[in-house]
């Protein structure tokens, strides 16, 4: 299943090597780096949570595995978030 | 009335409006109020639409009023319930601004004042004038009565 941001869910900003998200329901902020930004760049609304994890663990040089338990956890907490659907 | 009964009118009314603030921020959620605040417009910076002089020096009043209320008021009245109060006693006047919600680059922060609110109207900030980096996240312009 594509994963797809909650558009009109939050705003964003990018600060340097940070994206700062605000979610326009709660008020709450959420700061993106490292690994969760690469994550967060890579969801474009047709990529699976398993497309997601293999351009990652190409782009890190990383084993698939290691790599998808990372991405499954985070797309989780978007969810729990509502800043991502799918 | 007499001039000083105007100016504390006008404090009076800030703290009241410092104190709703207040209280919205810390018991309703975001969502049920932000529209209140303006409406977000992709594209269109406040500096391109600017308020009258005459706006603009009015606008600086109040401002000082919100400060000075706020610090009368018992209790820390923090950036963005200072920003919401200000914002309605402009858009009471019909006078445009801008409520402006940012957040600190990642390497400057670890303080207290890592996200903030401020007014601004014509490009320049009316309340909430603290040194940056800031990375804006969101504007909410009210527009100016048409005259």
């Amino acid at each position: 299943m594509a994963i797809s941001k909650a558009q009109g869910k939050f705003v964003e900003t990018e600060i340097d090597d940070e994206v700062v998200l605000m979610d326009l329901e709660s008020g709450n902020f959420f700061s993106l780096a490292g690994t969760s930004l690469a994550v967060w760049q890579a969801i474009d609304g047709e990529r699976s949570e398993d497309e997601i994890a293999a351009l990652l663990a190409d782009e890190y040089d990383q084993p698939l595995e290691r790599i998808l338990s990372d991405v499954t956890d985070f797309l989780g907490e978007l969810r729990d978030a509502g800043l991502v659907n799918g | 009335m007499s001039e000083t009964w105007r100016l504390r009118a006008r404090t009076a009314e800030a703290a009241l409006e410092i104190v709703r603030a207040r209280l919205l921020v810390a018991r309703v959620p975001f969502a049920r109020w932000r529209d209140q605040l303006g409406t977000t417009r992709d594209g269109v910076s406040d500096a391109e639409t600017p308020v009258s002089a005459d706006d603009l020096t009015e606008a600086r009043r109040l401002a000082r009023h919100v400060d000075r209320a706020a610090m009368r008021l018992p209790g820390e009245s923090k950036c963005l319930a200072r920003a919401i109060a200000l914002g309605r006693m402009l858009r009471r006047r019909a006078i445009g601004h801008t409520l402006v919600i940012a957040a600190r680059p990642g390497a400057a922060r670890g303080g207290d004042d890592d996200l903030h609110a401020w007014i601004e109207a014509s490009g320049l900030i009316l309340l909430g004038n603290l040194p940056g980096p800031w990375a804006r996240l969101l504007a909410l312009h009210s527009a100016s009565a048409a005259r």
